[in-house]
Protein backbone atom coordinates (compact mmCIF):
# COMPACT_ATOMS: atom_id res chain seq x y z
CA UNK A 1 0.00 0.00 0.00
CA UNK A 2 1.35 3.13 -0.87
CA UNK A 3 2.83 6.19 1.98
CA UNK A 4 0.01 8.90 1.86
CA UNK A 5 1.66 10.71 5.00
CA UNK A 6 5.55 10.26 6.30
CA UNK A 7 7.10 12.05 9.15
CA UNK A 8 10.45 11.09 9.98
CA UNK A 9 12.14 12.25 13.26
CA UNK A 10 10.27 15.66 13.14
CA UNK A 11 11.63 18.05 15.44
CA UNK A 12 10.47 21.37 16.62
CA UNK A 13 10.93 23.66 19.63
CA UNK A 14 8.77 27.13 20.28
CA UNK A 15 11.23 30.04 21.30
CA UNK A 16 10.98 30.53 24.72
CA UNK A 17 9.23 27.05 25.39
CA UNK A 18 11.03 24.74 28.09
CA UNK A 19 10.24 21.61 26.51
CA UNK A 20 10.25 20.85 22.40
CA UNK A 21 7.06 20.40 20.91
CA UNK A 22 7.89 17.61 18.50
CA UNK A 23 11.17 15.83 19.83
CA UNK A 24 11.59 12.82 16.78
CA UNK A 25 8.35 12.11 15.97
CA UNK A 26 7.58 9.38 13.36
CA UNK A 27 4.58 8.68 11.60
CA UNK A 28 3.51 6.37 8.69
CA UNK A 29 0.36 6.70 7.20
CA UNK A 30 -0.67 4.28 4.36
CA UNK A 31 -3.28 5.28 1.74
CA UNK A 32 -6.97 5.34 2.28
CA UNK A 33 -6.23 4.63 5.79
CA UNK A 34 -7.36 6.41 8.89
CA UNK A 35 -4.63 7.29 11.36
CA UNK A 36 -5.28 8.54 15.04
CA UNK A 37 -2.94 10.73 17.12
CA UNK A 38 -3.58 10.15 20.15
CA UNK A 39 -2.18 12.70 22.99
CA UNK A 40 -3.47 15.01 26.12
CA UNK A 41 -2.97 18.71 25.64
CA UNK A 42 0.43 20.13 24.76
CA UNK A 43 1.94 16.68 23.16
CA UNK A 44 2.06 18.20 19.86
CA UNK A 45 -0.56 17.09 18.04
CA UNK A 46 -1.05 20.19 16.77
CA UNK A 47 2.38 20.59 16.14
CA UNK A 48 2.62 17.71 14.23
CA UNK A 49 -0.33 18.61 12.01
CA UNK A 50 0.67 22.35 11.36
CA UNK A 51 4.19 21.17 9.95
CA UNK A 52 2.18 18.80 7.86
CA UNK A 53 -0.19 21.20 6.53
CA UNK A 54 3.19 23.53 5.79
CA UNK A 55 1.77 25.90 8.01
CA UNK A 56 5.38 25.54 10.22
CA UNK A 57 8.54 24.34 9.44
CA UNK A 58 10.50 21.76 11.35
CA UNK A 59 13.87 22.23 12.92
CA UNK A 60 14.52 19.19 11.90
CA UNK A 61 14.04 15.66 10.40
CA UNK A 62 11.81 15.36 7.09
CA UNK A 63 7.83 14.97 6.20
CA UNK A 64 6.21 13.86 3.14
CA UNK A 65 3.03 14.10 1.85
CA UNK A 66 1.86 11.40 -1.15
CA UNK A 67 6.09 11.23 -1.95
CA UNK A 68 6.08 15.11 -1.99
CA UNK A 69 8.40 17.26 0.90
CA UNK A 70 6.47 19.80 3.14
CA UNK A 71 9.26 21.93 3.28
CA UNK A 72 10.73 21.89 -0.77
CA UNK A 73 7.16 21.98 -2.05
CA UNK A 74 4.70 23.50 0.23
CA UNK A 75 2.67 24.03 -2.29
CA UNK A 76 2.33 20.90 -4.20
CA UNK A 77 1.64 19.64 -0.48
CA UNK A 78 -1.48 21.89 -0.63
CA UNK A 79 -2.98 21.16 -3.53
CA UNK A 80 -2.95 17.59 -1.98
CA UNK A 81 -4.33 18.32 1.21
CA UNK A 82 -7.23 19.47 3.51
CA UNK A 83 -6.94 20.68 6.45
CA UNK A 84 -9.50 21.13 9.57
CA UNK A 85 -8.70 22.87 12.66
CA UNK A 86 -9.83 22.96 15.77
CA UNK A 87 -12.02 25.86 15.14
CA UNK A 88 -14.32 25.78 12.29
CA UNK A 89 -12.57 28.12 9.94
CA UNK A 90 -15.84 30.02 8.24
CA UNK A 91 -16.93 33.38 7.34
CA UNK A 92 -19.53 33.40 9.56
CA UNK A 93 -21.44 36.62 8.24
CA UNK A 94 -21.51 34.70 4.51
CA UNK A 95 -24.08 31.57 4.17
CA UNK A 96 -23.13 28.22 3.73
CA UNK A 97 -23.42 28.53 -0.31
CA UNK A 98 -21.03 31.30 -0.53
CA UNK A 99 -18.41 30.32 2.05
CA UNK A 100 -18.13 27.07 -0.40
CA UNK A 101 -17.96 29.27 -3.40
CA UNK A 102 -15.58 31.75 -1.99
CA UNK A 103 -13.06 28.84 -1.16
CA UNK A 104 -13.80 27.16 -4.23
CA UNK A 105 -12.40 30.14 -6.01
CA UNK A 106 -9.83 30.44 -4.10
CA UNK A 107 -9.29 26.54 -5.09
CA UNK A 108 -8.73 28.20 -8.24
CA UNK A 109 -11.97 26.69 -9.67
CA UNK A 110 -13.83 28.67 -12.08
CA UNK A 111 -17.03 30.46 -10.85
CA UNK A 112 -19.89 27.76 -12.46
CA UNK A 113 -17.37 24.83 -11.33
CA UNK A 114 -17.14 26.74 -7.92
CA UNK A 115 -21.06 27.18 -7.55
CA UNK A 116 -21.76 22.76 -8.84
CA UNK A 117 -19.43 21.50 -6.29
CA UNK A 118 -20.85 24.15 -3.52
CA UNK A 119 -24.15 22.01 -4.20
CA UNK A 120 -22.74 18.57 -4.80
CA UNK A 121 -21.23 19.22 -1.08
CA UNK A 122 -24.23 20.86 0.71
CA UNK A 123 -26.19 17.46 -0.60
CA UNK A 124 -23.64 15.53 1.15
CA UNK A 125 -22.82 17.03 4.14
CA UNK A 126 -26.45 17.04 4.20
CA UNK A 127 -26.48 20.72 4.69
CA UNK A 128 -28.92 22.09 1.64
CA UNK A 129 -31.98 23.23 4.31
CA UNK A 130 -29.22 25.49 5.76
CA UNK A 131 -27.67 26.61 2.58
CA UNK A 132 -29.00 30.28 2.47
CA UNK A 133 -28.60 30.99 6.40
CA UNK A 134 -25.36 32.93 7.94
CA UNK A 135 -23.01 30.60 9.48
CA UNK A 136 -23.65 32.52 12.75
CA UNK A 137 -26.75 30.74 12.60
CA UNK A 138 -25.30 26.83 12.34
CA UNK A 139 -25.14 24.76 15.34
CA UNK A 140 -21.82 23.24 16.32
CA UNK A 141 -22.10 20.05 14.26
CA UNK A 142 -23.40 22.03 11.15
CA UNK A 143 -20.38 24.40 11.15
CA UNK A 144 -18.33 21.45 11.74
CA UNK A 145 -19.81 19.42 8.71
CA UNK A 146 -19.32 22.63 6.47
CA UNK A 147 -15.66 23.11 7.83
CA UNK A 148 -15.54 19.58 6.16
CA UNK A 149 -17.48 20.36 3.35
CA UNK A 150 -14.80 23.27 2.72
CA UNK A 151 -12.08 21.03 2.86
CA UNK A 152 -13.15 18.61 0.52
CA UNK A 153 -13.70 20.66 -2.30
CA UNK A 154 -10.54 19.66 -4.18
CA UNK A 155 -11.15 15.80 -2.78
CA UNK A 156 -7.60 16.05 -1.30
CA UNK A 157 -5.66 12.86 -1.28
CA UNK A 158 -5.20 13.94 2.52
CA UNK A 159 -7.45 15.32 4.79
CA UNK A 160 -6.03 16.58 8.30
CA UNK A 161 -8.58 16.80 11.27
CA UNK A 162 -7.12 18.79 14.85
CA UNK A 163 -9.64 17.79 16.90
CA UNK A 164 -12.71 17.89 15.01
CA UNK A 165 -15.36 16.68 17.86
CA UNK A 166 -13.91 18.97 20.84
CA UNK A 167 -16.17 21.44 21.76
CA UNK A 168 -19.18 19.53 20.56
CA UNK A 169 -22.11 17.76 22.12
CA UNK A 170 -22.74 13.77 21.41
CA UNK A 171 -25.17 15.04 18.86
CA UNK A 172 -22.66 17.21 16.79
CA UNK A 173 -20.04 14.21 17.51
CA UNK A 174 -22.05 11.68 15.95
CA UNK A 175 -22.96 13.97 12.93
CA UNK A 176 -19.00 14.36 12.60
CA UNK A 177 -18.08 10.82 12.35
CA UNK A 178 -20.64 9.67 9.95
CA UNK A 179 -19.32 12.74 7.92
CA UNK A 180 -15.83 11.39 7.97
CA UNK A 181 -16.76 7.91 7.96
CA UNK A 182 -18.46 8.76 4.48
CA UNK A 183 -15.41 10.91 3.57
CA UNK A 184 -12.98 7.36 4.32
CA UNK A 185 -15.74 5.21 2.10
CA UNK A 186 -14.38 7.48 -0.98
CA UNK A 187 -10.77 6.70 -0.14
CA UNK A 188 -9.86 9.48 1.39
CA UNK A 189 -6.42 9.35 3.93
CA UNK A 190 -7.08 10.96 7.04
CA UNK A 191 -5.34 11.99 10.04
CA UNK A 192 -7.20 12.65 13.38
CA UNK A 193 -6.39 14.22 16.30
CA UNK A 194 -8.05 13.32 19.25
CA UNK A 195 -8.04 13.37 23.28
CA UNK A 196 -10.90 11.16 23.10
CA UNK A 197 -10.14 7.58 23.21
CA UNK A 198 -13.26 6.22 21.93
CA UNK A 199 -13.11 8.61 18.83
CA UNK A 200 -9.70 7.23 18.02
CA UNK A 201 -11.51 3.84 18.59
CA UNK A 202 -14.30 4.72 16.37
CA UNK A 203 -12.65 6.26 13.52
CA UNK A 204 -9.28 5.11 13.13
CA UNK A 205 -7.35 2.05 11.43
CA UNK A 206 -4.13 2.95 13.37
CA UNK A 207 -3.50 5.00 16.75
CA UNK A 208 -0.12 6.52 17.58
CA UNK A 209 0.03 7.80 21.28
CA UNK A 210 1.56 10.58 21.99
CA UNK A 211 3.78 11.44 25.43
CA UNK A 212 3.25 14.32 27.14
CA UNK A 213 6.11 16.24 27.62
CA UNK A 214 7.77 18.36 30.81
CA UNK A 215 6.75 15.99 33.58
CA UNK A 216 10.21 14.58 34.16
CA UNK A 217 12.14 16.66 30.95
CA UNK A 218 11.99 14.00 28.39
CA UNK A 219 9.26 11.98 26.63
CA UNK A 220 7.41 15.04 24.79
CA UNK A 221 6.64 15.11 21.68
CA UNK A 222 7.45 11.47 20.62
CA UNK A 223 5.27 8.48 19.31
CA UNK A 224 4.98 6.33 22.38
CA UNK A 225 2.78 3.46 21.06
CA UNK A 226 1.36 2.72 17.98
CA UNK A 227 -1.13 0.19 16.45
CA UNK A 228 -4.48 -0.86 15.93
CA UNK A 229 -7.13 -0.11 18.40
CA UNK A 230 -7.29 -4.07 19.21
CA UNK A 231 -3.26 -3.54 19.41
CA UNK A 232 -3.69 -0.99 21.90
CA UNK A 233 -6.33 -2.17 24.03
CA UNK A 234 -4.57 -5.41 24.32
CA UNK A 235 -1.22 -3.55 25.48
CA UNK A 236 -3.59 -1.24 28.08
CA UNK A 237 -5.72 -4.12 29.23
CA UNK A 238 -8.79 -3.36 27.80
CA UNK A 239 -11.52 -1.95 29.38
CA UNK A 240 -12.21 -0.97 33.25
CA UNK A 241 -15.42 -2.26 35.36
CA UNK A 242 -15.99 0.11 38.19
CA UNK A 243 -18.08 -0.99 40.97
CA UNK A 244 -19.44 1.53 43.96
CA UNK A 245 -20.82 -0.14 46.74
CA UNK A 246 -23.15 1.44 49.22
CA UNK A 247 -21.66 0.93 52.35
CA UNK A 248 -17.65 1.50 53.34
CA UNK A 249 -17.73 -1.99 54.90
CA UNK A 250 -18.54 -4.09 52.01
CA UNK A 251 -15.10 -2.37 50.53
CA UNK A 252 -12.82 -5.67 51.01
CA UNK A 253 -15.57 -8.32 50.35
CA UNK A 254 -16.25 -6.45 47.10
CA UNK A 255 -12.82 -6.30 45.84
CA UNK A 256 -12.83 -9.45 46.56
CA UNK A 257 -15.41 -10.56 44.37
CA UNK A 258 -14.42 -8.12 41.35
CA UNK A 259 -10.61 -9.67 41.45
CA UNK A 260 -12.24 -13.28 41.53
CA UNK A 261 -14.62 -12.51 38.76
CA UNK A 262 -11.89 -10.40 36.30
CA UNK A 263 -9.09 -12.62 37.76
CA UNK A 264 -6.78 -9.48 38.43
CA UNK A 265 -5.83 -6.86 40.77
CA UNK A 266 -8.35 -4.48 41.47
CA UNK A 267 -7.66 -0.59 42.98
CA UNK A 268 -10.00 0.10 45.64
CA UNK A 269 -10.28 3.84 46.09
CA UNK A 270 -11.56 4.13 50.11
CA UNK A 271 -12.37 7.57 49.82
CA UNK A 272 -14.94 6.98 47.21
CA UNK A 273 -16.19 3.32 48.07
CA UNK A 274 -14.95 2.72 44.56
CA UNK A 275 -13.24 -0.71 43.10
CA UNK A 276 -11.63 -0.87 39.63
CA UNK A 277 -10.31 -4.03 37.29
CA UNK A 278 -9.59 -3.97 34.32
CA UNK A 279 -11.28 -6.46 32.28
CA UNK A 280 -11.32 -8.53 28.75
CA UNK A 281 -15.16 -9.25 28.21
CA UNK A 282 -17.05 -6.54 28.85
CA UNK A 283 -20.60 -8.00 29.25
CA UNK A 284 -19.08 -11.65 30.47
CA UNK A 285 -17.62 -9.63 33.42
CA UNK A 286 -20.45 -7.30 33.92
CA UNK A 287 -23.38 -10.04 34.38
CA UNK A 288 -20.57 -12.22 36.63
CA UNK A 289 -20.05 -9.35 38.84
CA UNK A 290 -24.38 -8.78 39.40
CA UNK A 291 -24.64 -12.35 40.02
CA UNK A 292 -21.76 -12.71 42.41
CA UNK A 293 -22.84 -9.55 44.02
CA UNK A 294 -26.64 -10.86 44.72
CA UNK A 295 -24.68 -14.40 46.17
CA UNK A 296 -22.41 -12.36 48.66
CA UNK A 297 -25.37 -9.96 49.35
CA UNK A 298 -23.74 -6.84 49.02
CA UNK A 299 -25.55 -3.57 48.17
CA UNK A 300 -23.98 -1.83 45.39
CA UNK A 301 -24.52 2.04 44.03
CA UNK A 302 -23.16 1.68 40.73
CA UNK A 303 -21.46 -0.74 38.38
CA UNK A 304 -20.30 -0.04 35.05
CA UNK A 305 -17.99 -1.32 32.64
CA UNK A 306 -16.07 2.52 30.77
CA UNK A 307 -13.16 2.59 28.72
CA UNK A 308 -10.07 3.46 30.31
CA UNK A 309 -9.34 6.98 30.42
CA UNK A 310 -6.00 8.69 28.85
CA UNK A 311 -4.88 9.06 32.25
CA UNK A 312 -4.69 5.59 32.45
CA UNK A 313 -3.90 4.53 28.86
CA UNK A 314 -0.66 6.96 30.04
CA UNK A 315 -0.13 5.09 33.47
CA UNK A 316 -0.31 1.74 31.82
CA UNK A 317 2.03 2.97 28.71
CA UNK A 318 4.59 4.56 30.51
CA UNK A 319 4.83 2.14 33.58
CA UNK A 320 5.38 -0.28 30.76
CA UNK A 321 8.43 1.58 28.74
CA UNK A 322 10.14 1.78 32.34
CA UNK A 323 9.83 -1.77 33.33
CA UNK A 324 11.20 -2.53 29.77
CA UNK A 325 13.83 -0.08 30.46
CA UNK A 326 15.13 -1.77 33.43
CA UNK A 327 14.79 -5.64 31.90
CA UNK B 1 -17.29 14.71 -9.40
CA UNK B 2 -14.17 15.67 -8.84
CA UNK B 3 -13.58 19.18 -9.69
CA UNK B 4 -10.43 20.36 -11.75
CA UNK B 5 -8.78 23.51 -10.47
CA UNK B 6 -8.38 25.87 -13.93
CA UNK B 7 -4.64 26.87 -14.80
CA UNK B 8 -3.19 30.32 -15.35
CA UNK B 9 0.12 32.64 -14.58
CA UNK B 10 0.72 33.77 -10.48
CA UNK B 11 -0.12 37.05 -11.10
CA UNK B 12 -3.34 36.17 -12.74
CA UNK B 13 -3.98 34.18 -9.58
CA UNK B 14 -2.85 36.89 -7.22
CA UNK B 15 -5.16 39.27 -8.94
CA UNK B 16 -8.14 36.24 -8.99
CA UNK B 17 -7.37 35.68 -5.70
CA UNK B 18 -7.69 39.24 -4.08
CA UNK B 19 -10.45 40.09 -6.23
CA UNK B 20 -12.58 36.90 -4.43
CA UNK B 21 -11.48 37.73 -1.41
CA UNK B 22 -12.20 41.92 -2.04
CA UNK B 23 -15.71 40.42 -2.54
CA UNK B 24 -16.02 38.78 0.63
CA UNK B 25 -15.78 41.93 2.72
CA UNK B 26 -17.73 43.88 0.78
CA UNK B 27 -20.08 41.05 0.72
CA UNK B 28 -20.01 41.41 4.39
CA UNK B 29 -20.80 45.35 3.95
CA UNK B 30 -24.07 44.13 2.26
CA UNK B 31 -24.83 41.53 4.45
CA UNK B 32 -24.51 43.93 7.28
CA UNK B 33 -25.92 47.48 6.45
CA UNK B 34 -26.11 48.56 10.16
CA UNK B 35 -22.23 47.99 10.95
CA UNK B 36 -21.48 49.94 7.16
CA UNK B 37 -24.07 53.03 8.82
CA UNK B 38 -22.35 52.88 12.43
CA UNK B 39 -18.89 53.13 10.45
CA UNK B 40 -20.13 55.64 8.30
CA UNK B 41 -22.36 57.38 10.63
CA UNK B 42 -20.48 57.50 14.00
CA UNK B 43 -17.64 60.27 12.48
CA UNK B 44 -20.64 62.53 11.14
CA UNK B 45 -22.14 62.34 14.68
CA UNK B 46 -19.07 63.56 16.46
CA UNK B 47 -19.04 66.61 14.16
CA UNK B 48 -22.54 67.14 14.78
CA UNK B 49 -21.92 67.13 18.25
CA UNK B 50 -18.67 69.46 18.31
CA UNK B 51 -20.29 71.93 15.76
CA UNK B 52 -23.59 72.49 16.72
CA UNK B 53 -23.96 71.02 20.83
CA UNK B 54 -20.12 72.26 21.53
CA UNK B 55 -19.13 74.45 18.85
CA UNK B 56 -21.00 77.48 20.39
CA UNK B 57 -18.09 77.70 23.23
CA UNK B 58 -15.31 77.80 20.82
CA UNK B 59 -16.03 81.28 19.61
CA UNK B 60 -14.31 82.92 16.78
CA UNK B 61 -10.80 81.27 16.13
CA UNK B 62 -7.85 82.45 14.27
CA UNK B 63 -8.59 82.82 10.51
CA UNK B 64 -12.21 82.34 10.68
CA UNK B 65 -15.05 79.79 11.53
CA UNK B 66 -14.35 76.89 13.78
CA UNK B 67 -16.07 74.62 11.50
CA UNK B 68 -13.05 75.37 9.04
CA UNK B 69 -10.68 74.06 10.91
CA UNK B 70 -12.70 71.35 12.81
CA UNK B 71 -14.45 69.40 9.73
CA UNK B 72 -10.92 68.72 8.38
CA UNK B 73 -9.45 67.37 11.41
CA UNK B 74 -12.34 65.07 10.94
CA UNK B 75 -11.33 63.52 7.59
CA UNK B 76 -7.68 62.97 8.91
CA UNK B 77 -9.23 61.65 12.38
CA UNK B 78 -11.48 59.47 10.60
CA UNK B 79 -8.65 58.22 8.12
CA UNK B 80 -6.63 57.44 11.43
CA UNK B 81 -9.58 55.38 13.31
CA UNK B 82 -9.65 52.96 10.31
CA UNK B 83 -6.53 51.58 12.18
CA UNK B 84 -8.64 50.41 14.55
CA UNK B 85 -11.40 48.71 12.22
CA UNK B 86 -8.62 46.61 9.91
CA UNK B 87 -7.13 45.67 13.13
CA UNK B 88 -9.88 43.94 14.35
CA UNK B 89 -10.95 42.23 10.70
CA UNK B 90 -7.49 40.60 10.95
CA UNK B 91 -7.56 39.65 14.03
CA UNK B 92 -11.06 37.92 13.54
CA UNK B 93 -9.89 36.08 10.58
CA UNK B 94 -6.90 34.63 12.88
CA UNK B 95 -8.82 33.54 15.71
CA UNK B 96 -11.10 31.59 13.57
CA UNK B 97 -8.60 29.58 12.07
CA UNK B 98 -9.77 31.27 8.80
CA UNK B 99 -5.87 32.51 8.25
CA UNK B 100 -4.63 28.73 9.27
CA UNK B 101 -6.82 28.01 5.84
CA UNK B 102 -6.28 30.01 3.69
CA UNK B 103 -2.77 29.14 4.16
CA UNK B 104 -3.00 25.83 4.08
CA UNK B 105 -4.23 26.05 0.47
CA UNK B 106 -2.85 26.56 -2.75
CA UNK B 107 -4.26 29.71 -3.35
CA UNK B 108 -1.78 33.22 -3.82
CA UNK B 109 -0.52 34.25 -0.55
CA UNK B 110 -0.13 37.55 -1.08
CA UNK B 111 -4.35 37.99 -1.56
CA UNK B 112 -5.00 37.68 2.13
CA UNK B 113 -3.54 40.79 2.68
CA UNK B 114 -4.01 42.70 -0.74
CA UNK B 115 -7.77 41.63 -0.43
CA UNK B 116 -7.96 42.78 2.66
CA UNK B 117 -6.53 46.34 1.90
CA UNK B 118 -8.33 47.06 -0.96
CA UNK B 119 -11.58 46.39 0.56
CA UNK B 120 -10.71 48.54 3.67
CA UNK B 121 -9.44 51.33 1.29
CA UNK B 122 -12.50 51.13 -0.83
CA UNK B 123 -14.74 51.16 2.53
CA UNK B 124 -12.89 54.20 3.47
CA UNK B 125 -13.66 55.98 0.41
CA UNK B 126 -17.33 55.63 0.64
CA UNK B 127 -17.12 56.88 4.27
CA UNK B 128 -14.86 59.55 3.39
CA UNK B 129 -17.35 61.21 0.40
CA UNK B 130 -19.90 60.76 2.63
CA UNK B 131 -18.26 62.61 5.64
CA UNK B 132 -17.15 65.34 2.90
CA UNK B 133 -20.79 65.84 1.71
CA UNK B 134 -21.52 65.71 5.04
CA UNK B 135 -19.19 68.96 6.32
CA UNK B 136 -20.37 70.74 3.14
CA UNK B 137 -23.99 70.17 4.39
CA UNK B 138 -23.44 71.60 8.23
CA UNK B 139 -21.56 74.66 6.58
CA UNK B 140 -17.69 73.68 5.86
CA UNK B 141 -16.23 75.53 2.93
CA UNK B 142 -13.03 74.53 1.21
CA UNK B 143 -10.98 77.28 0.49
CA UNK B 144 -8.91 75.97 -2.14
CA UNK B 145 -9.23 75.50 -5.59
CA UNK B 146 -11.31 71.74 -6.83
CA UNK B 147 -7.88 70.59 -7.38
CA UNK B 148 -6.00 71.16 -4.23
CA UNK B 149 -9.47 69.82 -2.53
CA UNK B 150 -8.56 66.62 -4.53
CA UNK B 151 -5.46 66.19 -3.93
CA UNK B 152 -6.21 66.41 -0.53
CA UNK B 153 -8.88 63.91 -0.55
CA UNK B 154 -5.80 61.81 -2.15
CA UNK B 155 -3.45 62.47 0.66
CA UNK B 156 -6.11 61.30 3.27
CA UNK B 157 -6.49 58.01 1.50
CA UNK B 158 -2.94 57.88 1.27
CA UNK B 159 -2.56 57.73 4.76
CA UNK B 160 -5.25 55.96 5.09
CA UNK B 161 -3.57 52.96 2.86
CA UNK B 162 -0.68 53.29 4.85
CA UNK B 163 -2.27 53.00 8.14
CA UNK B 164 -3.97 49.78 6.82
CA UNK B 165 -0.87 48.06 6.84
CA UNK B 166 0.16 49.12 10.03
CA UNK B 167 -3.23 47.68 11.26
CA UNK B 168 -2.48 44.32 9.17
CA UNK B 169 0.88 44.03 10.52
CA UNK B 170 0.05 44.58 14.28
CA UNK B 171 -3.39 42.26 13.64
CA UNK B 172 -1.54 39.39 12.65
CA UNK B 173 1.45 40.20 15.52
CA UNK B 174 -1.22 40.83 18.16
CA UNK B 175 -3.61 37.93 17.60
CA UNK B 176 -5.40 38.43 20.49
CA UNK B 177 -7.78 41.15 21.81
CA UNK B 178 -5.98 42.47 24.46
CA UNK B 179 -3.47 44.60 22.59
CA UNK B 180 -6.64 45.36 20.46
CA UNK B 181 -8.31 46.95 23.13
CA UNK B 182 -5.28 49.35 23.86
CA UNK B 183 -5.26 50.11 20.28
CA UNK B 184 -8.53 51.05 20.31
CA UNK B 185 -8.05 52.76 23.02
CA UNK B 186 -4.87 54.99 22.19
CA UNK B 187 -6.81 55.45 18.34
CA UNK B 188 -9.76 57.42 20.11
CA UNK B 189 -6.91 59.23 22.02
CA UNK B 190 -5.35 60.81 18.64
CA UNK B 191 -9.12 61.60 17.53
CA UNK B 192 -9.48 63.96 20.74
CA UNK B 193 -6.85 65.77 20.44
CA UNK B 194 -6.52 67.67 16.79
CA UNK B 195 -9.49 70.57 17.26
CA UNK B 196 -7.15 71.54 19.59
CA UNK B 197 -3.69 71.06 18.83
CA UNK B 198 -4.55 72.71 15.49
CA UNK B 199 -4.83 76.32 17.47
CA UNK B 200 -2.04 75.49 19.68
CA UNK B 201 -3.41 75.20 22.20
CA UNK B 202 -2.84 72.43 25.26
CA UNK B 203 -4.62 70.04 25.92
CA UNK B 204 -5.01 69.26 30.18
CA UNK B 205 -4.58 66.27 29.74
CA UNK B 206 -5.26 63.28 27.07
CA UNK B 207 -6.80 61.66 29.46
CA UNK B 208 -7.95 63.57 32.32
CA UNK B 209 -8.74 62.21 35.92
CA UNK B 210 -12.05 61.73 36.26
CA UNK B 211 -13.55 63.11 39.31
CA UNK B 212 -13.09 60.04 41.75
CA UNK B 213 -8.96 60.28 40.71
CA UNK B 214 -8.67 57.46 38.50
CA UNK B 215 -8.06 58.01 34.73
CA UNK B 216 -11.05 57.33 32.61
CA UNK B 217 -11.19 53.50 31.89
CA UNK B 218 -13.08 54.53 28.69
CA UNK B 219 -11.43 57.94 26.88
CA UNK B 220 -14.16 57.38 24.18
CA UNK B 221 -15.78 60.36 22.36
CA UNK B 222 -16.95 61.90 25.38
CA UNK B 223 -13.33 62.74 26.23
CA UNK B 224 -13.12 64.48 23.46
CA UNK B 225 -14.83 67.77 25.09
CA UNK B 226 -12.23 67.52 27.92
CA UNK B 227 -9.74 68.85 24.95
CA UNK B 228 -12.02 71.17 23.47
CA UNK B 229 -14.04 72.97 26.53
CA UNK B 230 -11.39 74.09 28.56
CA UNK B 231 -9.97 75.11 25.27
CA UNK B 232 -12.65 77.57 23.97
CA UNK B 233 -13.49 78.52 27.92
CA UNK B 234 -10.10 79.95 28.54
CA UNK B 235 -10.43 81.86 25.57
CA UNK B 236 -14.26 83.30 26.89
CA UNK B 237 -12.22 83.72 29.94
CA UNK B 238 -15.51 82.13 31.60
CA UNK B 239 -14.61 80.26 34.95
CA UNK B 240 -17.80 78.81 35.08
CA UNK B 241 -17.28 75.95 32.70
CA UNK B 242 -19.31 72.98 33.75
CA UNK B 243 -17.42 71.07 35.45
CA UNK B 244 -18.89 67.77 34.19
CA UNK B 245 -17.29 68.98 30.86
CA UNK B 246 -14.21 69.04 32.17
CA UNK B 247 -14.60 65.35 33.89
CA UNK B 248 -14.59 62.99 30.80
CA UNK B 249 -16.22 59.41 32.71
CA UNK B 250 -18.65 57.79 31.35
CA UNK B 251 -21.07 59.64 33.34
Amino acid sequence: MATAVLAEALRKRYPAAPHPALDGFDLTVSAGTVHGLLGPNGAGKTTAVRILATLLRPDGGRAEIDGIDVVADPVGVRRRIGLVGQYAALDEILDGHANLVMFGRLFHLSTTDARRRADELLEQFDLVAAADRAVSSYSGGMRRRLDLATSMILAPAVLFLDEPTTGLDPRGRAEVWTAVRALVAQGTTVLLTTQYLDEADQLADRISVLATGGHDGDGGGRVIAEGTPDDLRSHIGGDRVELVVRHGADLPAAAAVVEAVTATVAQVDADVRRITAPVTDRMTALAATVRALAEHGIDAEDLTVRRPTLDEVFLQLTGTTTQEARA
Amino acid sequence: MTAIPTTGSRLHWALTDSLTLTRRYLAHLRLQPVQLAVQVGFPILIMLMFVFLLGGMMGAVPGGDYRQAFVPGMFVMTMLFGLSSTMIAVVTDTQRGITDRFRSMPMAPSAVLVGRAVADLLISMIGLVVLVLAGLAIGWRPDAGPGAVLAAVGLLLLLRFALLWVGIYLGLRAGNPGTLAAVQTSSSRWRSSPASSRHRTPCPSSSPPSRNGTRSPRPRPLSASCSAAPAGARRHGSPTTPSSWRCSGPH
